[in-house]
């Protein structure tokens, strides 16, 4: 290949790097070869080479989640591009931008059942926002951009392009290519509404005015379409109280007056008594997924619901709404501050002192509070609870899913947007330890604090490799509980205690497997040096394996069991009610 | 009332595309009872008429989710009056030299057209809407229904308007 030519290999590359990636996450492999091969010619282009495929998905989910910006894995066909499977649906659930590149065998081989053909485009196809695969090279620079735009723009989400071998190999000029990049491409169906309608606007505006407990949930959607300051704008000049989604949380200051914390099946008893009394709900940027709204007709129940959301089909698709706002939460909310003459004349809106002293009194009953345990053991709580003050809200916290995921969620002071990364809607057990690892890689300077299980630190475990040869300075706090707790807990409350097959005493030594991996590592098991041990691994500059030895049986509270309602929340301040 | 809607799903003529929206059909939970797709005036288009069964909350949503698919450029439920419905039917039916006549006679009152005429047997084509081809296959039962293939509805609304 001369310099005037230009193979498709080199133009999936030359395309990402003119469309401002710089680090992407990555797997070898036979339908890939001619990409790999083009890499040396890109230093500007950072590859990580994880050690499994799906840590390549959700290390390109972690660097979108932490930095806000487009994260982008490849892997070769059939079993590498499937292995990305469940790092896509976890990005897709939670609307985060991810370009996902995959080889795939020859035009010629298609489906003909060729060594390592997967039709992935098929499998990808209910789990990404839109997915192609490139049968010309001439289609390759559009699709490559459309991608990346579809990708980041309206309500985010991953997006797949597969590309035969034939077409990484193929030539065109230069010239040719240089046409193709800048070709404007048409996506006539696809035009995400920016703003909001002003009658709806309008109209929410009179409803907040005449709000006697009013309450904002924020979501997800505030931190997507960077609306935190508009958001801080109105809640603290017109003194409403907010409580964020798991998603949400960064959204708003957690160390505010106003902060109710988290709301939902495991949210604080304030923030849920908020919702079930509040007469006014502004639900910005959530989509009333059952782990908040639990049974969804009692949801609410007293409030005449504003609904701000960029995806106009996730009005009413859970929960019916009495003001809907399809459009992007910042615009709408910049233009609903200026209905409300928030900054100028806000008094009557922050009128509600009544419902404050309600809410205060409410934080202050039902504070959260964890039991010490009569043999000694480290409740996992105080370790957050410890790391935290250590931290002061200056880090990234990441998290995998389970028990852990929640007391994190609770124990944390969350001040800056993009502070956590986890997994809300997938679950997704294993995210953890690489997107920790994808958000160290996109925020070099950032303390980036991974608080994990020992389930599902199991899961992608082999990822630590790359804490090590890429010097990561991630602290990982793995709480060993030696259970899969919140399964556990389920099955403690609603199966009768049948622990059926969460036991993991039969755990390997978690300081060995990190030596095995050249990470090094602490071991925590009393409360006497946790302060101290903490502290000297936060402040060292490499990464470490944190092992927190803690209770085995402590129960995740409050919690509103599957499908109910806040009258049916228990443990309102944190630990078990008194059972009679 | 009957649940059943007719929508037109209007979109860029990309491959896989009829598997996107059917698989989103499929994956919310939604029933397509009958599904047409074909090209249309514009190349590069593809028009589809899917029959569901659904309650407005539902057809709401219908709506909305397969908008979300890049690739489709239009959505619209039809209204139930003001809307042109055809449906195109096959139907194999037994005949001899006895009944031949007069199934032919029948199909003649229906507007069917005989296609295939066999010693034992009539293949006849009739277009209409469903109520039409569903009086005329009860018709043709004493005869003996061989074979039916039907095409589902497609539809078009009156007047200029899409």
């Amino acid at each position: 290949m001369g310099d005037a030519m230009i193979n498709g290999a080199r133009i999936v590359l030359e395309t990402l790097h003119r469309m401002g990636v710089t680090d992407f996450f990555g797997y070898p492999g036979g339908a890939v070869i001619p990409i790999y091969d083009e890499i040396y010619k890109y230093p500007k282009l950072n590859h990580y080479f994880a050690r499994h495929e799906q840590g390549a998905a959700h290390e390109a989910d972690g660097y979108a989640r932490a930095t806000g910006k487009c994260g982008v894995c490849l892997a070769t066909s059939g079993p590498g591009a499937t292995n990305l499977v469940t790092g896509l649906m976890t990005a897709h659930m939670d609307s985060v931008p991810v370009l996902a590149i995959t080889g795939q065998v020859g035009c010629a081989l298609l489906g003909k059942d060729a060594f390592q053909e997967s039709d992935v485009v098929g499998i990808t196809m209910p789990i990404t926002k839109n997915n192609y695969l490139v049968k010309s090279i001439y289609d390759l620079p559009r699709i490559l951009r459309e991608a990346y735009y579809i990708a980041t723009t309206g309500r985010p989400g991953p997006v797949l392009v597969d590309i035969p071998k034939d077409v990484q190999l193929k030539e065109i000029t230069r010239d040719e290519f240089d046409k193709l990049y800048e070709e404007p491409f048409a996506l006539e169906g696809y035009e995400p509404n920016y703003k909001g309608h002003p009658k709806q606007i309008k109209k929410a505006a009179k409803v907040l005015k005449n709000a006697k407990r009013p309450l904002i949930i924020a979501g997800a959607g505030v931190l997507k379409g960077r609306a935190s300051a508009e958001l801080f704008e109105l809640a603290a000049k017109a003194q409403i109280p907010v409580t964020n989604t798991l998603l949400g949380l960064g959204s708003f200051p957690g160390d505010h007056e106003l902060f109710l914390g988290m709301l939902g099946m495991h949210g604080t008893a304030a923030a849920n008594f908020a919702t079930d009394e509040a007469d006014v709900v502004l639900a910005a940027g959530i989509r009333f997924d059952d782990r908040i709204a639990g049974n969804p007709e009692a949801f609410c129940k007293n409030a005449t619901i504003i609904h701000i959301d960029i995806d106009p089909a996730e009005i009413e698709k859970n929960r019916k709404v009495d003001v809907p706002i399809v459009g992007d939460v910042k615009q709408v909310l910049q233009a609903l501050n200026k209905e409300l003459k928030i900054g100028e004349d806000e008094a009557k809106v922050a009128a509600h002192e009544a419902w404050l002293t309600q809410i205060k009194a409410w934080q202050e009953q039902y504070a959260l509070r964890y039991n010490e345990q009569p043999d000694g053991t480290l409740p996992p709580q105080q370790v957050l609870k410890t790391l935290n003050e250590l931290l002061q809200g200056d880090a990234v916290i990441v998290t995998d899913v389970g028990q852990h995921q929640m007391w994190a969620a609770q124990y944390f002071t969350y001040r800056k947007p993009n502070s956590i990364v986890t997994s809300g809607g997938a679950g997704t057990m294993g995210f953890g330890l690489p997107a920790a690892i994808g958000a160290q890689v996109g925020m070099p300077k950032s303390k980036v604090v991974l608080v994990v299980g020992d389930g599902g630190f199991q899961m992608t475990a082999h990822e630590l490799m790359l804490i090590n040869q890429y010097k990561l300075p991630v602290k990982i706090v793995l709480l060993n509980n030696s259970y899969l707790g919140m399964v556990r807990q389920w099955q403690e409350l609603f199966n009768d205690k049948r622990y059926s097959y969460v036991d993991l005493s039969c755990n390997p030594d978690f300081q060995t497997l990190a030596t095995a991996y050249g990470v090094r590592s602490v071991k925590i098991e009393g409360a006497a040096d946790l302060k101290a041990k903490l502290k000297a691994a936060l402040d060292a500059d490499d990464g470490v394996l944190i092992e927190c030895v803690v209770a085995r049986e402590e129960n995740v509270y409050p919690m509103i069991p599957a499908g109910m309602t806040v009258a049916d929340m228990r443990g309102k301040e944190g630990v078990a009610d008194d059972v009679e | 009332m009957s649940n059943e809607h007719q929508i037109l799903v209007i979109t860029k003529n990309t491959s896989g595309i009829g598997a996107r929206v059917l698989a989103l059909f499929n994956r919310r939970g939604y029933s397509v009872k009958k599904m047409t797709s074909g090209v249309t005036v514009q190349p590069g288009y593809a028009r589809m008429t899917l029959t569901v069964d659904a309650d407005s909350d539902t057809l709401d949503q219908i709506q909305k989710q397969i908008y979300k698919i890049i690739d489709v450029v239009k959505v619209k439920v039809f209204p139930k009056t003001d809307v042109v419905r055809r449906e195109l039917m096959l139907i194999k039916v037994k005949a001899d030299d006895q009944t031949r006549s007069q199934i032919v006679q029948i199909a003649n009152i229906y507007r069917g057209n005989v296609l295939d005429v066999a010693p034992t047997s009539l293949i006849i084509e009739l277009t209409g809407d469903e109520e039409k081809l569903r009086g005329f296959i009860d018709i043709m039962k004493p005869y003996g229904v061989l074979e039916m293939a039907k095409t589902g509805v497609t539809a078009m609304s009156r007047g200029e308007r899409l």
